[in-house]
């Protein structure tokens, strides 16, 4: 048996049902920036009806409608987009990190270009040219120690400048490593939110967003899979390993590689090597990117200073000739040593002008010995050397050997076309997970993206409805007037 | 069910568009300024390459060219000094076969003799001939006189015996010998014989007042050699000559192609500047048609 008051309760629950519908509304616009933020839908659900009781008779079959009700707030999202985005996401974060690293160091080698190391060393092969011209010029000499100079600072500063950007990519490992556990720890205290309140039987879905933004955020640092928990949780493991297990996360850190001193990542305490991510990007920048080009670098300092000092030994300086005895000076000493006989340079690095050329122009060696005295005119060690830069160096299997033989000049731009090739490589790949990321991101946006249309066109429906809602009550409240205060005043 | 269309894809597409486009302008604007169609490695790995390889080859062209100049100088010192010993050694000649002449008198023989001691000095200095600073007949030795004018008792003689050639490099392994074997030419056939002893041997003669026409075989000798010699600088000249001309076109070949490797093209590129200025634009105007009104804007 329906209540007088029936119809008042019916309108005010449809005026309740559309209010919280437009509040909802009024949540997805106020969101429609926010990062993460899905738009949310009211469920709206008749609610129980009672039996139609008819005045006549007691069997009328049917139901009487009691309205509406706001049965849940459901928050509109895909999680197979979720998972797409973020498997995507990582193979971003790792070209990224490649990326960065392969275009500093095409900055630093700065080739092809009027300044780079190919036009120093080039000067270079000028300047002993020059010297075979006019070997007992004394202006063709210093050109040649300055010119020779420039290499060795170019060989020198290169070096630095790439073990810089190696010791700065060990900050970011040491970073990104801080910033994971920290979204780790935030993760795990969101579970803990939800865990609190998903029993309760309320849906936490700003909640879910927010951990769904740090999760993105994780995905694209390191390779991730979270999974369904109870209560709501989610539990994340990185590469198989566990990470954040409902409300505890494990520690993602770095120690110190006591031998190479750089920083090595842990997870959970045990040693953790990342294959993908930008996380992984780094590590693989830092080890095996930056020292690769080191070591050519390395190569080509050690060979090239080599084979100028194996033949200005055998030559003899004007202050040879002058004082009738050959000193078989190297050109180039390592730094480390410093002195006139000191070993050969051992790196690019340590590369330096033997100190006595440096303190006298007379001990470059332009000439080779010839039976009795040597004349000043000879030039054939100044010939010989220029000529170096044309001489095919065997390769060999010592540490600063050439794996294949070629020239000096062919080695250095197989080492430049190489890194022009790896950066075009990340380049492309970089562009490409750009694209991916992106056309998965609007595949997403496209279902939980909030479109102000759509939510103008549902307050313009949910206002309309509340309006109707009032304007039944408004009725019924006409027919109860009717009822007290018309009706049984017949005669009055 | 048809793709849900939000102003948060609108406005993330519009910028990713814009941003592209201004990569591009920033990359032809690149190329615009530079002139080369790349600026990095990356562009073009194997242009960059390539760039290098010019760049060097140009460097050495050049070096081969300097090369080439100082050869060539010491050839033409050395032709025009060995042109005017041969004028001396045929004057020489002519007074020998004067001194022949019945009529001479004792005193002219000497006044002949003391025309020939001046034709020696003028002999010595040219066999002490310099090229910047340098002597061009003593081999290597270049800072020594070759010829000692108090040599043989104060005579004067060819002191030299350095017979090294300098070589200098005008091509990849290609080496020209810049000065000549002085040896051959001054100390011809051999010290005891050479030229100046010849002469020593008829001022004796001419100065003791006595003909001098037995020394004329030997002053030929000493004059086809000359010539002989001579004849070999010029074929040295004429190959350095032709290297030379080799260089220069190179020059222009390696130039030519260094720029079809890595000059952009501005004709085109600023063609493709403008349109994708156009390009551009119309992302911008698009995105303020599209991005701005909403239905909020008619529901009023």
């Amino acid at each position: 048996m329906r209540s007088t008051f029936h119809g008042i309760e019916v309108s005010k629950r449809g005026l309740f049902a559309q209010q919280s519908a437009l509040n909802t509304t009024g949540h997805n616009i106020s969101n429609a920036n926010t990062e993460g933020y899905s738009r949310q839908r009211v469920n709206m659900e008749t609610t129980t009806g009672l039996p139609y009781v008819g005045m006549y008779t007691s069997v009328e079959p049917g139901l009487l409608g009691t309205g509406v009700q706001a049965d849940s707030i459901q928050r509109l999202r895909e999680e197979f987009l979720d998972i797409q985005y973020r498997n995507e996401y990582k193979r971003q974060g790792y070209w990224d990190a490649r990326l960065e690293t392969l275009e500093k160091m095409e900055g630093i080698m700065n080739e092809p270009s009027d300044t780079g190391l190919q036009k120093v060393m080039d000067q270079m092969w000028q300047a002993w040219q020059d010297l075979a011209k006019d070997p007992t010029d004394t202006s063709a000499r210093a050109v040649v120690r300055e010119r020779s100079k420039a290499v060795a600072d170019t060989f020198n500063t290169t070096y630095k400048h790439l073990q810089e950007v190696q010791s700065d990519l060990d900050n970011v490992v040491n970073v990104k490593a801080l910033e994971i556990n920290s979204l780790g720890q935030q993760i795990a205290s969101l579970n803990n939110q939800i865990a609190n309140i998903v029993p309760h039987g309320y849906q936490p879905n700003d909640l879910y967003d927010q951990r769904d933004v740090l999760l993105d955020k994780l995905s694209k640092l390191v390779d991730i899979k979270a999974t369904q928990s109870t209560n709501g949780m989610v539990n994340v493991t990185i590469e198989g390993r566990d990470f954040v297990n409902g409300m505890t996360s494990q520690p993602f850190a770095t120690q110190q590689n006591p031998t190479t001193g750089l920083s090595e990542l842990t997870l959970g305490g045990a040693a953790f090597t990342p294959t993908t991510g930008y996380m992984a990007g780094t590590l693989e920048s830092r080890d095996q990117i930056l020292p690769n080009m080191l070591k050519r670098l390395d190569v080509l300092a050690v060979n090239l200073t080599k084979e100028i000092n194996d033949v200005h030994r055998t030559g003899v300086s004007l202050a040879d000739i002058n004082n009738g005895t050959a000193q078989g000076l190297p050109f180039f000493v390592d730094s480390s040593t410093q002195t006139a006989n000191g070993g050969y340079p051992k790196g690019a690095a340590t590369i330096a002008i033997n100190p006595e050329i440096l303190k006298s122009l007379d001990a470059i060696a332009a000439a080779k010995p010839e039976a009795g005295s040597t004349p000043v005119g000879n030039n054939e060690a100044a010939l010989a050397i220029a000529s170096i830069k044309f001489k095919v160096i065997a390769a060999g299997t010592g540490p600063n050997d050439l794996a294949e033989s070629s020239t000096l000049d062919n080695y250095y731009r197989y080492t430049i076309s190489q890194l022009g090739v790896d950066a075009q490589e990340a380049t492309r790949n970089q562009a490409n997970a750009e694209m991916l990321v992106g056309t998965v991101d609007n595949q997403r946006q496209s279902v939980s993206g909030v479109s102000i249309d759509d939510e103008m066109a549902e307050m313009v429906k949910y206002q309309h409805a509340y309006s109707a809602s009032a304007r039944v009550m408004t009725s019924m409240d006409e027919i109860l007037d009717k009822v007290i205060n018309g009706m049984g005043r017949v005669g009055l | 069910m048809s793709v849900r269309v939000t102003q948060n894809m609108l406005n993330n597409n519009m910028l990713r568009n814009l941003h592209k486009s201004m990569g591009n302008m920033d990359n032809l604007q690149q190329q615009l300024s530079s002139g080369k169609k790349i600026s990095k490695p990356s562009d073009d790995p194997v242009v960059a390459a390539r760039g290098m390889f010019y760049r060097s080859s140009l460097m050495e062209n050049d070096q081969y060219k300097r090369n080439v100049d100082e050869a060539q100088s010491w050839m033409d010192m050395t032709d025009s000094t060995m042109d005017e010993v041969g004028n001396v050694i045929k004057r020489i000649k002519e007074l020998l076969v004067y001194s022949g002449d019945g009529a001479v008198s004792a005193q002219d023989l000497k006044t002949m003799g003391s025309e020939i001691q001046e034709l020696k000095n003028h002999l010595g200095t040219l066999a002490n001939q310099q090229v910047n600073g340098k002597y061009i007949f003593s081999g290597t030795d270049t800072n020594k006189a070759p010829y000692d004018p108090t040599a043989n008792n104060g005579k004067g003689d060819f002191v030299s015996t350095n017979s090294s050639p300098i070589n200098l490099e005008v091509s990849q392994g290609i080496f020209v010998t810049s000065n000549v074997n002085a040896q051959n030419i001054f100390n011809y056939p051999d010290n005891n014989n050479n030229m100046f002893k010849v002469i020593d041997n008829i001022l004796n003669e001419l100065n003791s007042g006595r003909t001098a026409t037995q020394f004329q075989i030997q002053i030929d000798q000493q004059y086809n050699q000359l010539l002989a010699q001579r004849s070999a600088l010029g074929a040295s000249v004429n190959r350095v000559e032709l290297i030379a001309d080799r260089l220069d076109t190179q020059e222009v070949s390696i130039s030519d192609l260094m720029s079809k490797n890595e000059d952009a093209d501005m004709a085109k590129v600023m063609t493709n500047l403008k349109e994708q200025e156009s390009v551009h634009n119309a992302a911008l105007g698009a995105g303020a048609r599209i991005i701005q009104p909403t239905l909020l804007d008619f529901l009023r």
